[in-house]
């Protein structure tokens, strides 16, 4: 995730990305599947920086650039912004000299209505929200830009579930939030994925749940409503806590409070603004999550936020601890 | 006399037998009544004091967490690139505009999380 400062917010790399098509995907789904997307991806990723490569892992995640027909041009992984410039120039080098017949085939290579994905399922009548994650103020910081990290996801809730949410317009009228919905949210999206990817919890993880929406005020068609609950995760297993590392019995836990304000737009029958927090100290670390000297307990903040429409259409990242089909 | 011999090796014949079958392999044990306990997982150690105070979030807070936890502007500059989100839609898109691809492929959407 450092990446996405050191390499992306890099004003010389974002004027040389303007000559190509930008696309950020997840790499595990291209590199596995047999999708139309995965089998394009799969057609140029062996020619690239980790072609053959198995170990530690058989990841081909990094940075490529092909053409629409799926021609390799160049690729690289690195948080090095002056390596991706060198990479840019040397594909757009490579994409000035090719044939325009080689650059893109007759026809679009593949057909994005065959393939299928998660992101279909977008709920757009829905709740879509942002999720970010970061450590809070704390005495001992880590050096280094896991000291700065934070990340970020997304959170569906299907429009039943959000309707669900909204208590009767009345002033003090309250409603719990469903638990199905609440629990969902606790197991996927209170996790500490601040450093990097880390596992959802179990249904048995999340010890204790509560989350309660009041109707505060009422003006025309806009409820305001507060949120206010708490949520306890518990887990106690065995896995590993670095990157490859051995399986050890550990344990690990969030004890947030929960406070939040949200506008439900009663005609347009939809939230129109939407602020949760989540706010508490964690403790232990998961194998990719980047918590190996830092198994806390420290104060952590989770934050929901509605999406913008128009953004891109992304997947929350442990989708399939949604069990929607 | 000759019953005494033919005695004596009788009794020696069924000591040999004895002896033989002393030798003959040992039929298995009869299965426990009860299965065996596996080994315990040991107990992960318990977490340790806190340095950190216990954040409040209340009325009062909420505004100073949300804004803290929220990435600034100057941390979203990366989106400033307009990255589509699937690879699929880039493929069409690029052949339309007759454009290269630049792919970020990540263990994990870099636009969800990573």
């Amino acid at each position: 995730m450092a990446t996405r400062r050191s390499v992306w917010s890099d004003e010389d790399v974002q004027r040389a990305a303007r000559a190509f098509v930008p696309v950020a995907d997840e790499v595990s789904r291209l590199q596995r599947d047999q999708e139309p997307d995965c089998r394009f991806f799969q057609g140029f990723c062996e020619l690239g920086h980790y072609g053959g490569k198995t170990k530690p892992s058989n990841t081909r995640q990094g940075i490529y650039a092909v053409t629409p027909s799926g021609r390799f041009l160049a690729s690289c992984n690195t948080r090095d912004a002056d390596v991706v410039l060198a990479m840019l120039a040397k594909a757009q080098k490579a994409w000035d000299a090719m044939p325009p017949a080689q650059r893109r085939a007759a026809d679009a290579a593949l057909d994005p209505s065959a393939i299928r994905r998660f992101e279909q399922l977008r709920p757009t009548d829905g709740l879509v929200l942002r999720v970010y994650s970061r450590d809070l103020p704390r005495q001992k910081v880590t050096a280094g830009w896991r000291g700065q990290a934070w990340n970020q996801d997304h959170a569906w809730f299907r429009r039943d579930e959000a309707l669900a949410m909204g208590p009767d317009a009345a002033v003090g009228a309250e409603r719990p939030v469903p638990d199905d919905a609440l629990l969902r949210l606790a197991r996927v999206h209170l996790v500490d994925n601040v450093r990097g990817q880390t596992m959802a919890h179990g249904p048995q993880h999340v010890v204790a749940r509560r989350l309660v929406a009041r109707t505060v005020a009422v003006d025309g068609d806009l409820q305001s409503i507060l949120l206010d609950g708490a949520v306890r995760i518990e887990r106690v297993g065995t896995w590993a806590t670095r990157g490859y590392g051995p399986d050890s019995a550990q344990r690990l836990g969030f004890d947030a409070q929960l406070l939040g304000a949200a506008k439900f737009d009663r005609k347009a029958q939809r939230f129109v603004e939407w602020k949760l927090l989540a706010v508490g100290m964690r403790h232990g670390a998961t194998e990719f999550n980047g918590r190996q000297d830092d198994f806390g307990p420290a104060p952590m903040g989770v934050a929901f936020a509605l999406q913008p429409d128009d953004a891109a259409v992304v997947a929350p990242s442990m989708h399939w601890a949604y069990g929607w089909k | 006399m000759a019953v005494a011999v033919v005695l004596v090796r009788c009794l020696a014949a069924l000591a040999l037998g004895a002896f033989l079958v002393g030798q003959a392999p040992t039929p298995p044990a009869p299965a426990p009544a009860v299965a065996p306990t596996p080994a315990p997982t040991p107990a992960p150690p318990p977490p340790a004091a806190p340095i950190d105070p216990v954040p409040v979030l209340d009325a009062t807070t909420f505004g100073a967490h949300w804004q803290h936890v929220v990435p600034t502007d100057d941390e979203m500059q990366w989106r400033a690139i307009p990255w589509l989100g699937t690879l699929a839609e880039a493929v069409v898109q690029a052949h339309a505009q007759d454009k290269p691809i630049l792919l970020w492929a990540m263990n994990g959407h870099p636009l969800a999380c990573t």
